[in-house]
């Protein structure tokens, strides 16, 4: 329930002065709710007790200005609800957002992009509609159903008395047949998560489908997929009707002891045609609000779950976090690895007492076998995961030290994987950053030797690029990487695996745009080739998450006894 | 095709269910307005002073006995409504994704993979919803004429009066309904750029930590999360809150004018209590057969705008009639791939004068001549943008050819996406694509084999030393898109997966990018160990370079040197490398 009281506060309560408009609207249209009916009955009694003509036209004209009046209250608060709804919503999604991409990396391993959808899109967008109803659906058509019973004591007590056990009734066929429901309709919305994912990979893979002639069994397991959201389609839509089919059950029984009351007090006239009108339609309409309130309890309940799995996401909290700030001394920042450890638990440590220092303004190379520790290392210096054991320094201080801000300022790396938004050229230079001149975009394509093919590019930085492919190759996705980290200016530079996938022309480019990025600064490079450690002052080899051999470039290759000599001579290490 | 001529088609895709569905709206339509009738009746006799006697419990009964007779037909109708509902949705997104899988694998769609994703679910729900809430209307529309025939029988003039709000709000919707379409339309869209930007956030995490760019990432989100509630509202404002005000007000004042009407009536006598109190009852359903209508129109509407989208999912122009189209069954699917008749085993592939135009730019590949014998190793190599990936795209269709030829034993092969599959030809792109599932699964992809086959394909592809260290061999799990492997062992896989096919031809686009030299070195030993084996290879590494039996450069699209390795080295830039360190890739390829 606090989780509940939070998100109202943070997020509904500033909404407040449509909160009270709402609130208005709602007052309003109960009255009328409550008052249009007694028109009916007054009409009725007027009727059989021989009333004027002018003043049963009086009543009929009333009924018809508040029946008329209904429809534009309504419209009115349903926008204004999903106004509401939207706006605090949309506060929240930017909030998890920020959460989400501020959790660790190892988080985001974890779990698919599809997942946090669900999350971020999904379960807020349940929020959001319940928001929207809130006001109206739930609070409205409570508060309605309390006026009605008040209405009904006022016009005979035994009607009063039955609307009361009617109300009763209703309330446990609801609570009993609800819980039948939901398990279906959740499992129903598993289903279609699962078909939305399913289909996110099958999209994304479908050079590889096609080329390797997986049609027929994605079609197989498309058709699976189809089948289970029939099967639960069907099952969540008869279990919905359970309750309201019941609820009319009960209706009927209501109208029948209502009538059957007025037709027995009717002779003794202790109660009016009109009160007997007036009884059945309140019953009716009773029902009715019972059966709003309860459709909009279930979607209380799938709020509460989506508040539920929203508050476990932000309960996760990020290991890697900010440290109390320290200012380095920007230009010369060396690296130290003290004794680090890392290890994904279990098993074999992926870093394993790693010991090394790397002056400021030197570069070094890490070679190795895939899994040996490498990436980790790279991993370790840009805070991607803190270090089981051990330290890592940077300029001296422990990287746990620095401000996140101030580290990601101090380093940046360049991942092999590149990430591309569907966005403009601009934007995936600068992420979105829209402060950065076009200038300084341009200066750096010509520090890289792009420029040529930035020219190529039909719309230059406004040139939208695609994602999966299509527009860039992947060594252009590349260099389009490359370019960011020159726009970040930082002291650090980190590369994994940074030249791979690239011919030996681009690779030159690269090459020649790396030395420049590496001038004065101290780089740490992860190579699968040995010519890319060529320009690089030392070289560490590892293996098994150990250093077996650093030193500088030079001596390791003069030195015939050494791995990277070995390495050089194409033995096997 | 119309949407409307696409609905009809839908429908016809299963006239029973629908013939079925809209008989059993009917009755769950019809059964509820007994009850009013029967108490108008009550309400007469007890105007007239009869108390609670036996004919009013037989009213009272008949009243009971319709509701059951509701509920009865309710839960038929749900019932198939929820059939006929996930049927339409799933036939819909079948159609659309079997047309993207007709276009060419690598050729781009128009919209991002989130957008796609978005319309496959989200609007095939959209139109799927209209087809049962067409179905309701059916349903509510032989509700309507039963009450209107009921209420005819008692006053018609009063009747008519009830008539005309309808025909009015009928009016109103077809002069609205280009907006509500528009704007309808303008929401889809926003909600579309929302899920597509969250999505590509969310696998660009590590980017967006790295350059610090997370506070700029969720003010990107959070302006287009406004536009979507901004666009949203608008499309309420239209089609419900406007509509639905002046709607319900004009039934309103149409119930008032009843009552006023009825007064002389009532004087008279040709009106009774209970014929008040029957059209009071059933104003109310007349008034919401008209929300109905005037929201199915709406819908019916929307739906329309969510064909369309779906028809862009491609951009195939096949049209409304592909989406709605009776579905191909899986056999007839797989009968394609099996197809063998138009080639046998490989001797010979080649290709003549292979151009491809990348659109919107003059990239690509121009006038190619290709030859792959069988046992022959053919490497592509050349600079970036030359057209390497692409040139392999072209050949095994990937992507449409503008012009050239392939022949397959000299056999002309004319839609070669549909011929060079497995068991003649398989592909590692150069980014794999691995699946959700396990290391097994993304290796079989659907294809019935031994044991025996997926170790050999572990053991060809270097794979098997990374197997013994994983922690349940092949059932560990890759996760979300293989990310729980190194790059090097997601390319291994994707191998694998090629070589367990156990193709003809083996067609790798630079499958040494991600792997040391050591591993790639392995990989080609053991995959050229029995010299049976065909490839085509993109690579610029010398240990491809020098086992080939011929080395194909490109530059800027087109061939400018083929022949070995050491006949053509010295004269070709893209060949002599600049760096003096690639000796090692000498020393190694030289062993």
């Amino acid at each position: 329930m606090t989780r509940h009281r939070e998100l109202f506060r943070r997020y509904v309560r500033p909404q407040w002065p449509r909160l009270i408009v709402l609130t208005v609207l709602l007052f309003g249209n109960i009255a009328i709710e409550l008052i249009a009916p007694l028109w009916v009955s007054r009409f009725i009694d007027g009727v059989q007790s021989g009333a004027t003509n002018r003043a049963l036209i009086t009543i009929a004209i009333l009924f018809m200005v508040f029946t008329a009046a209904r429809p534009i209250v309504m419209g009115i608060a349903g926008y204004l609800s999903e106004d509401v709804g939207w706006r605090s919503t949309n506060r929240l999604r930017t909030d998890l957002v920020r959460h989400c991409l501020n959790l660790d990396l190892s988080f985001h391993r974890k779990h698919t992009p599809g997942e946090l959808m669900e999350r971020v899109d999904g379960d807020v967008s349940e929020l959001a509609e319940f928001l929207s109803f809130f006001v109206f659906g739930v609070v409205g058509r409570a508060l309605l159903s309390i006026g009605i019973i008040v209405m009904a004591f006022l016009v005979d007590y035994r009607i009063g008395l039955t609307l009361v056990v009617a109300a009763a009734a209703v309330l446990i066929i609801l609570r009993t047949t609800q819980r039948l429901a939901v398990p279906k309709s959740q499992a129903l919305r598993a289903a279609k998560a699962d078909m939305s994912s399913f289909l996110e990979e099958r999209l994304g893979g479908r050079e590889t489908i096609r080329a390797n002639g997986g049609r027929a069994h994605l079609f197989e397991e498309m058709d699976g997929r189809i089948g289970v959201l029939v099967r639960r389609t069907r099952a969540a839509m008869v279990a919905s009707r359970y309750s309201s089919s019941l609820l009319e059950l009960m209706v009927a029984l209501s109208a029948v002891a209502v009538l059957a009351l007025g037709a027995y007090l009717l002779p003794s006239g202790s109660i009016s045609l009109g009160e007997i009108y007036l009884g059945y339609y309140y019953t009716d309409l009773l029902s009715f609000s019972l059966i709003v309130v309860t459709m909009h309890m279930e979607g209380l309940q799938r709020a509460s779950a989506a508040i539920r799995r929203i508050g476990e996401l932000t309960a996760i909290q990020p290991t890697v976090v900010s440290g109390p700030g320290h200012e380095p001394d920007r230009g010369s920042l060396d690296i130290e690895f003290e004794n680090v450890d890392f290890g994904y638990g279990g098993t074999q440590r992926a870093l394993d007492g790693v010991s090394f220092r790397l002056a400021a303004g030197q570069t070094l190379g890490l070679l190795g076998r895939t899994g040996s520790g490498k990436t980790t290392i790279a991993r370790l210096i840009c805070r991607e995961q803190d270090p089981t054991g051990g330290a890592v320094r940077i300029g001296g201080a422990d990287i746990r030290d620095y401000t996140l801000p101030q580290l990601r300022g101090l380093v940046t790396m360049v991942t092999q994987d590149v990430q591309l938004f569907h966005a403009t050229l601009r934007d995936n230079l600068t992420l979105f950053d829209d402060s950065v001149p076009d200038e300084r975009l341009l200066a750096a394509l010509d520090q890289l030797h792009l420029r040529k093919w930035y020219e190529s590019l039909p719309d230059g930085l406004d040139a939208v690029l695609v994602d999966g492919g299509g527009s860039l190759s992947a060594g252009e996705a590349q260099l389009v990487a490359l370019t960011r980290a020159f726009l970040d200016d930082p002291d650090v530079v980190v590369l994994d695996e940074a030249s791979s996938r690239l011919d030996p022309a681009t690779e030159r480019l690269v090459e020649t745009a790396t030395g420049r990025l590496l001038e004065g600064r101290t780089g740490v490079v992860v190579a699968h080739r040995l010519h890319t450690v060529r320009a690089l002052d030392h070289i560490a080899v590892l293996d098994q998450g150990r250093i077996q051999e650093i030193g500088e470039q030079t001596k390791l290759s003069a030195d015939p006894t050494s791995r990277f000599a070995t390495l050089l001579a194409g033995g096997t290490s | 095709m119309s949407h409307l001529k696409a609905t009809f088609a839908l429908i016809r895709r299963a006239p029973g269910w629908f013939a079925l569905s809209a008989v059993l709206q009917i009755m769950r339509s019809v059964f509820p307005l007994v009850p009013a009738l029967v108490v108008s009746i009550a309400f007469d006799r007890l105007a007239e002073g009869s108390g609670l006697n036996e004919g009013m419990w037989v009213l009272f009964a008949v009243l009971i006995g319709a509701v059951l007779g509701r509920v009865g037909s309710l839960f038929g109708s749900v019932a198939v409504d929820g059939w006929t509902d996930s049927t339409t949705g799933g036939l819909l997104i079948r159609n659309t994704v079997a047309r993207v899988f007709r276009r060419p694998g690598a050729e781009a769609l128009p919209h991002s993979t989130g957008s796609t994703v978005n319309r496959l679910t989200t609007d095939s729900q959209t139109v799927a919803d209209m087809m049962v809430s067409t179905m309701v209307v059916v349903g509510s529309t032989a509700q309507a004429l039963f009450a209107l025939g009921v209420m005819a029988s008692v006053d018609v003039v009063l009747t008519v009066l009830v008539v005309v709000p309808v025909f009015a709000a009928g009016l109103l919707i077809t002069f609205t309904s280009k907006q509500i379409k528009r704007h309808y339309a303008r929401s889809r869209e926003a909600a579309g750029e929302v899920s597509s930007m969250l999505r590509e956030v969310f696998r660009a995490v590590q980017a967006i930590k790295l350059a610090d760019g997370v506070d700029r990432v969720t003010d990107r989100v959070r302006e287009l999360s406004e536009t979507r509630r901004a666009r949203t509202l608008k499309s309420r404002l239209f089609s419900q809150v406007m509509l639905g005000a002046v709607f319900n007000s004009t039934s309103g004042l149409g119930a008032g004018l009843v009552m006023l009407l009825a007064v002389s009536r009532l004087r008279d006598g040709t009106l009774t209590v209970g014929g008040i109190v029957l059209f009071v009852s059933y104003l109310v359903w007349i008034t919401e057969f008209t929300t109905l209508f005037s929201q199915s129109l709406a819908e019916y509407k929307q739906a329309a705008v969510s064909m369309t989208r779906l028809d862009e999912v491609v951009d195939d122009g096949a049209g409304l009639a592909a989406l709605v189209a009776a579905p191909t069954s899986r056999s007839a699917v797989a009968a394609v791939s099996r197809d063998t008749s138009p080639v046998g085993p490989l001797t010979q592939l080649s290709a003549r004068q292979l151009t491809y135009r990348h659109p919107g730019s003059d990239r690509g590949i121009e006038g190619v001549d290709l030859d792959v014998r069988r046992g022959e190793l053919v490497v592509v190599t050349g600079g970036v943008g030359a057209g390497k990936t692409t040139l392999l795209r072209v050949l095994i269709g990937a992507l449409d050819r503008d012009a050239g030829t392939i022949e397959w034993n000299g056999v002309e092969v004319d839609r070669p996406s549909e011929v060079l599959i497995p068991p003649r030809c398989a592909y590692t792109p150069q980014v794999p694509y691995l699946m959700t599932g396990s290391v097994r699964d993304n290796i079989t992809a659907g294809v019935d084999v031994t044991e025996a086959d997926i170790e050999r394909a572990a053991y060809l592809s270097v794979l098997d030393a990374d197997l013994a260290t994983m922690p349940d061999g092949l059932a560990t799990r890759v996760g979300p898109r293989g990310t729980t492997l190194s790059g090097g062992q997601a390319q291994r896989v994707a191998a694998a997966q090629m070589l367990v096919r156990n193709p003809d031809l083996l067609v790798f686009d630079d499958i040494s990018s991600a792997l040391d030299v050591n591993t790639e070195r392995e990989l080609w030993h053991r995959l050229r160990a029995d010299g049976t084996r065909t490839c085509l290879a993109v690579s610029h590494r010398e240990i491809a370079l020098a086992q080939a039996d011929r080395v194909v450069v490109l530059r800027d699209g087109k061939v400018v040197a083929s022949g070995r390795y050491e006949d053509i080295r010295d004269s070709v830039p893209e060949l002599s490398h600049a760096d003096p360190t690639d000796l090692v890739d000498n020393l190694v390829s030289g062993q």
